[in-house]
């Protein structure tokens, strides 16, 4: 252990790797808090620009705007109550009632603080876990994995997705979008319809781009603008008071981030909204919560940063991503020719240990960055939207033309834009769909290889305990919320009663 | 005929099923088992396009039905309906417009002429270039959709067009589709 964090922190400390760790948090600041823009959009938009680093650099770059993008959509939830990003949502409930009282500056640095605290804390525990995880994951075959991107598909469709039945939909529809090209086990073509361009399929950063980039940004024109609140700098100055009272609101919201995160599939925002659920019943100054209370600004961002980094667990050692931006990342991995998974830790320890030990220098950066800087940042979303949507729109448009110098990926963020857009204009989450298209591929090629191992007879998966034990999670990951949220409501109905 | 939010959104979920049963359609064509009984290149294809149908009605029923399923992180912590009411309390005081005045109907109208200078943007990709095409596309937007100055707008996309071609055309070596003025 000890040995491959110092061949990290010698990956992660040369001048390039840090300079585009620096640049990748920056931007991320920026792309979180620009409104129509997330930390997906951010990396998909921007990795085309990564294709002349080398990989270790290119993946600490991108990861850097993700977690970036993290600080930077709390800018937005608290001054313009508008999240940059789901799992921001819920700051909205305190940090823009804190604005609204003043004290905007208070509840972004706490959330700096907090997401700092949380960060460190997730990047230890992700050290620790994701190499032994790996270590088991070694045993997994196709059967295993079969089972575990199940998993993955249903946690992303319960919990990231709003309604179930949408969500697995969204799945689905991703899933049916991966088999377009040739198929894994036969070699014929599938639905390219004599278009040499679908060959090999329906090209993944392209999609990312029309459905984050330009979906959001037709979305945002419908949606129209919302005027932000100043944030001073001497309104940066946080009392000890805060700090301390804040402490155990960002230590629980950080353990929760972490547990949820890991889970394949669950992303940052069910962390936010767990740990604020869970805050609001424990907290001290409960009394306050969605009237201004800095832990309810402070939970939620530590739980989805920590989150955040446990995202890198499922990635890293399963090959199966946390939420729609490591799908993302997932996909920047196999375009630089690496494939994620267990023997990653095995064949490119520098490359797994500089990204790990990046996160913490990134972390560094924000916190410097963010503590201070955070009205200046915040000047940003004073730019008109009206300059800044086209800009996003050649940004993303020129971005996807260099991913294979072919007009088709234009047509095709063309068209995956106005799907995007629809998507959201009905509800239909985009994060199974992501999911479903990411893992197409790989999900294919487990089912083959099963059908070959039971030949032909696909209830072979039901014949390993491991695979088993992942089903009854997956049915686990379904029946629970139904469960808690029909105890929650016989709690309520005793206690009416009882009043 | 204008459709009410409800039935746009049935419509889609109908046009999705739609898709799910060519799928399935396609799927069976391409073969789903092969002679010695393992899977064929149309098993998931078909797997998936009768899952997509199957998925797309129950949801256009319970649309249309009005039995909205509740976000499951809502179920589990009570707390997104909140989130969901402060997000829209910034725009409490009247609800039908932004914070720059423009209405629903006015945001709509600017939705459409976006995509539409964006579709002819993307014809004009052949004759202007990529860059070029771009370009004009942020001074359209700019002035006619935004009721920006003129001057403003050409400068702004000037410097994006600009920028974007020392990062893409000179240092990443990008060559970019110059279209018949073969200009940048």
């Amino acid at each position: 252990m000890i040995d491959n964090l110092i061949l990290g922190f010698q990956t992660a400390l040369t001048l390039e790797n840090v300079l585009w760790c620096f640049v990748g948090v920056l931007l991320g600041t920026v792309i979180g808090l620009l409104p129509g823009l997330g930390s997906t959009t951010g990396v998909a938009v921007l990795l085309p620009i990564t294709f002349t680093l080398e990989p270790v650099t290119a993946l600490i770059m991108l990861a850097g705007i993700y977690y970036g993008a993290q600080y930077g959509g709390t800018i937005t939830s608290v001054l313009i109550s508008t999240p940059g990003e789901a799992a921001s949502v819920v700051t909205t409930l305190d940090g823009y009632q804190m604005a609204t009282r003043g004290r905007a500056g208070a509840a972004l640095a706490i959330s700096a603080i907090g997401s700092f605290i949380a960060a460190i804390i997730s990047l230890a525990l992700l050290i620790a876990l994701a190499p032994p995880l790996a270590d088991v994951a070694l045993q997994f075959g196709p059967v295993e994995m079969f089972a575990i991107m199940i998993l993955g598909l249903v946690i992303v469709v319960t919990f990231q997705g709003g309604a179930f039945v949408r969500g697995a939909m969204m799945a689905v529809a991703g899933l049916l979008v991966a088999t377009v090209g040739i198929s894994p086990g036969t070699s014929e073509e599938r639905f390219t319809f004599g278009n040499i361009n679908l060959l090999s399929g329906i090209p993944f950063v392209e999609v990312m781009i029309g459905l984050f980039a330009l979906g959001e940004v037709l979305y945002q024109i419908r949606m129209g603008a919302a005027k932000p609140i100043r944030a001073r700098f001497k309104d940066m100055v946080i009392t000890r008071k805060d700090v301390t009272s804040s402490m155990p609101a960002i230590l629980r919201g950080s353990g929760i981030g972490f547990g949820l995160g890991i889970l394949p599939g669950a992303g940052s925002t069910l962390a936010s909204f767990m740990a604020y659920g869970i805050e609001r019943r424990v907290s001290r100054n409960r009394a306050q919560f969605g009237k201004g209370a800095i832990e309810g600004v402070a939970s939620p961002e530590s739980a989805n940063n920590a989150a955040a980094n446990a995202n890198f667990v499922p990635t890293l050692a399963l090959g199966i991503p946390g939420g729609a931006t490591t799908a993302v990342l997932l996909g920047a991995f196999t375009i630089f020719g690496l494939q994620p998974g267990p023997l990653l830790f095995e064949t490119q320890p520098d490359l797994v240990w500089g990204l790990l030990v990046s996160f913490f220098i990134g972390n560094v950066l924000l916190l410097v960055l963010n503590l201070p800087l955070a009205p200046v940042f915040a000047q940003m979303l004073r730019i008109p939207y009206g300059y800044l949507y086209p800009i996003i729109m050649l940004t993303s448009l020129v971005g996807a033309y260099s991913v294979s110098n072919n007009m088709f990926s234009v047509w095709l963020v063309f068209v995956f834009g106005l799907l995007g857009y629809l998507l959201k204009e009905f509800d239909l989450p985009s994060a199974p769909f992501v999911l479903g298209l990411v893992l197409g591929p790989l999900f294919e090629k487990s089912l083959v290889q099963t059908s070959a191992i039971g030949q032909g007879d696909l209830t072979v998966v039901f014949r390993s305990p491991i695979a088993l034990t992942v089903f009854a999670l997956a049915v686990a990951a379904v029946v629970l919320p139904k469960v808690v949220a029909m105890l929650r409501s016989r709690r309520r109905r005793t206690k009416v009663d009882a009043s | 005929m204008k459709l009410s939010p409800v039935a746009a959104k049935a419509a889609f979920s109908a046009a999705l099923a739609v898709v799910g049963v060519a799928a399935a359609i396609g799927g069976w064509a391409y073969g789903a088992l092969q002679e010695n009984g393992q899977i064929g290149a149309g098993f998931l294809p078909m797997v998936l396009g009768v899952a997509l149908a199957a998925l797309a009605i129950v949801d256009v029923v319970q649309t249309l039905t009005g039995r909205e399923p509740v976000d499951p992180a809502e179920e589990l912590t009570g707390v997104e309906a909140e989130a969901e009411a402060a997000a829209i309390d910034t725009v409490a005081e009247a609800p039908d417009t932004d914070a720059l005045g423009r209405t629903q109907r006015q945001r709509n109208r600017m939705f459409v002429m976006v995509i539409g200078m964006l579709f002819v943007a993307l014809l004009l990709v052949p004759v202007l270039g990529l860059l070029l095409s771009l370009g004009a596309l942020i001074v359209a937007i700019s002035t006619i959709v935004e009721r920006r100055r003129i001057l403003p707008s050409l400068l702004v996309s000037v410097i994006a067009v600009g920028i974007i071609h020392l990062v893409f055309a000179v240092l990443l070596g990008v060559p970019m589709p110059t279209g018949l003025i073969g200009f940048i």
